[in-house]
């Protein structure tokens, strides 16, 4: 600590700036490649997303016609690409009649995302979590959820109704990846 | 023989060092209030010891997460038990560490000059909490899958930065593959590190200062500050006299160990009585799946619950801020006294505080059990 005579001050300081660069410069050097290893994800830019289900087979139509309008639930089995893995999984979804037309939307709760359930004896849609409750076409009734149920896209080809994009599961804050990619 | 082995550690370790940190004395009395940061010592080195057990056999991949888990619960000798023990000491260990807070809380332990313990200690506790969440994850059933679900989707509810820090923590914008690997990462090693080092620093400081109480080292200090004219009141200090202390060693170290002892039996018990199994309770069909948090998370969900629609922002940031604010705690009580009756505001609210946390806890374990 003791300032010798053949220690001048400027020699010190110079020291002490640079023990700061030379910290700072590691620190600049190793935190640029860390942030972006472990955010890669989030920005997906390399990804091969052609390996997710862009349409996936729902029911075919001869079964959607027999949909009315109380909402029945299907199994939507799919493949999304996570990282380097291309995942087998599958979703719920409900279908119902609305106004003559087929309606498909998501099983999801708007509220954190538990999956709800349709209630054929109190005749609502119920979320386990927090108690959210949606009617027959997905609109809330009562509950913390701040949205209706998502509407989902779907398309009919040779007798079959497909639903698009299943893997875009939480319709909150979705972007569709192939559009990086 | 004995003295020259001593000495000849003495000489390359410097075990004087050791020695002196046994002699510190300690106020005699609440000496068993003191117990309880060794009793949450213990549980987390209980915690290190276990998941280190459970590291040999559990996979961190979502097809073979679940079969090595139920493999060690069913097949590997004792596996049930580290299992079990992992689990019933990470649920004692929030109880352990509530009380913990408390007492330190109730006796103005935080205040001058230990509020770098107190914040080292608050941040414990976030990184704590951190490791639950995180944990929750790891059996890789369909209820994990939900709590990491309601978790990153409640993060997106933060203004601005709420979808990228969803993104950011699940490894993409749902539930998936890359999630898993992310929370074991920082259940079994970052967050445990840093728990590791905030320990160290908490446990330096606890020697440095001595207990609260013990703080005779200080009284020169004080009256040099009273020939300054600085008044007696806004000097924080106790009245000990060394009659009134004791050194750590034998008596506080007896006092831990029994604590340890009882604890570790406890959560023996506990773990050979109601061994976790791979399922909790039946397995649901697919649409009856119930997604249940962890109860140490009950009146975080509880909280959330009552800001419906437009207000759930609302709601998230007032916890958050509720959390953030901990460490400003010795900042914003600066009552002179310490003594939780000549304190009255500070201790009825903070009693007002755990009573809530508590009720919200239990309102939310109705509401889940009843569903
Ligand atoms: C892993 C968690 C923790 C461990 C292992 C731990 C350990 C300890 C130990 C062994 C002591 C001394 C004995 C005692 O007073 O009980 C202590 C004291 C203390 N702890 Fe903790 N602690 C933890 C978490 C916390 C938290 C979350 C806080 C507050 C936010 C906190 C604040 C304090 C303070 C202020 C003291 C000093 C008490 C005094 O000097 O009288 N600790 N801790
Ligand atoms: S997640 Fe459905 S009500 Fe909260």
């Amino acid at each position: 600590m003791n300032q010798t005579a053949e220690e001048p001050i400027g020699r010190r300081h110079f020291m002490e700036r640079a023990i700061l660069s030379i910290f700072g410069a590691i620190g600049v050097m190793l935190t640029p490649p860390i942030l972006g290893y472990i955010l890669s994800p989030v920005f997906r830019i390399r990804e091969d997303l052609s390996q997710s289900t862009r349409w996936a087979p729902v029911a075919p139509v001869s079964e959607m016609e027999t949909v009315g309008d109380l909402p029945r639930t299907f199994d939507v089995p799919y493949r999304v690409k996570e990282g380097w893995r291309v995942r087998e999984t599958s979703r719920q979804v409900y279908a119902v009649r609305k106004g003559g037309e087929l309606a498909l939307f998501s099983t999801f709760c708007t509220h954190l995302g538990c999956p709800t359930a349709w209630d054929d004896a109190k005749r609502m849609v119920i979320c386990p979590c927090h108690g959210g409750l949606y009617n027959n076409f997905g609109e809330v009734i009562g509950g913390p959820p701040p949205r209706n149920l998502a509407s989902l896209e779907y398309k009919v080809e040779n007798g079959v109704v497909y639903l698009k994009d299943p893997a875009n599961v939480y319709e909150v804050g979705w972007k569709d990846p192939r559009k990086r990619a | 023989m004995r003295q020259s082995i001593r000495d000849w550690f003495d000489e390359r370790v410097g075990l004087d060092i050791f020695e002196r940190m046994l002699q510190k004395p300690l106020p005699k009395r609440g000496a068993w209030f003191y117990t309880l940061g060794s009793a949450t010592l213990t549980l987390i080195t209980l915690q290190f010891i276990t998941g280190a057990f459970l590291m040999f056999y559990y996979v961190p991949d979502g097809e073979f997460a679940e079969s090595s888990i139920r493999y060690i619960t069913e097949q590997v000798r004792y596996g049930w038990y580290l299992r079990s023990m992992h689990r019933w000491s990470a649920n004692l260990l929030f109880i352990v560490i509530g009380l913990h807070i408390f007492r330190v809380f109730v006796s103005g332990s935080f205040k001058r000059p230990r509020e770098m313990t107190w914040i080292i200690g608050a941040f414990i506790f976030w990184t704590v909490i951190g490791i639950g969440l995180t944990g929750g994850l790891l059996p890789w059933d369909s209820n994990a899958h939900w709590i990491g679900t309601v978790f990153g989707n409640t993060l997106s509810y933060f203004p601005l930065v709420g979808r990228f820090l969803r993104s950011a923590l699940l490894g993409g914008e749902h539930v998936g593959t890359l999630t898993l690997t992310r929370f074991y990462a920082l259940h079994v090693w970052v967050l445990p590190l840093v728990l590791g080092i905030l320990i160290t620093l908490h446990l330096y400081l606890i020697r440095k200062h001595g207990l609260f109480g013990s703080v005779i080292e200080y009284r020169d200090q004080i009256r040099a500050l009273e020939a300054q004219g600085v008044r007696r009141e806004s000097i924080i200090v106790t009245k000990m006299t060394p009659d009134e202390t004791e050194p750590f060693y034998p008596a506080q170290v007896f006092r831990d160990s029994i604590i340890a002892f009882s604890l570790i039996t406890l959560v023996s018990l506990f773990s050979t009585l109601f061994p976790f199994s791979p399922y909790r309770g039946e397995e649901p069909p697919p649409t009856r799946i119930i997604p249940r948090p962890e109860w140490f998370f009950w009146s975080v969900d509880e909280w959330l619950m009552y800001f419906p629609g437009k207000l759930i922002p609302i709601g998230l940031v007032l916890i958050t801020l509720f959390f953030l604010f901990l460490p400003f705690i010795p900042f914003v009580e600066r009552h002179p006294e310490v003594s939780p009756i000549r304190r009255p505001v500070s201790t009825i609210i903070g009693a007002w505080v755990y009573l809530f946390i508590i009720i919200l806890a239990m309102m939310a374990g109705a509401r889940i059990f009843n569903y």
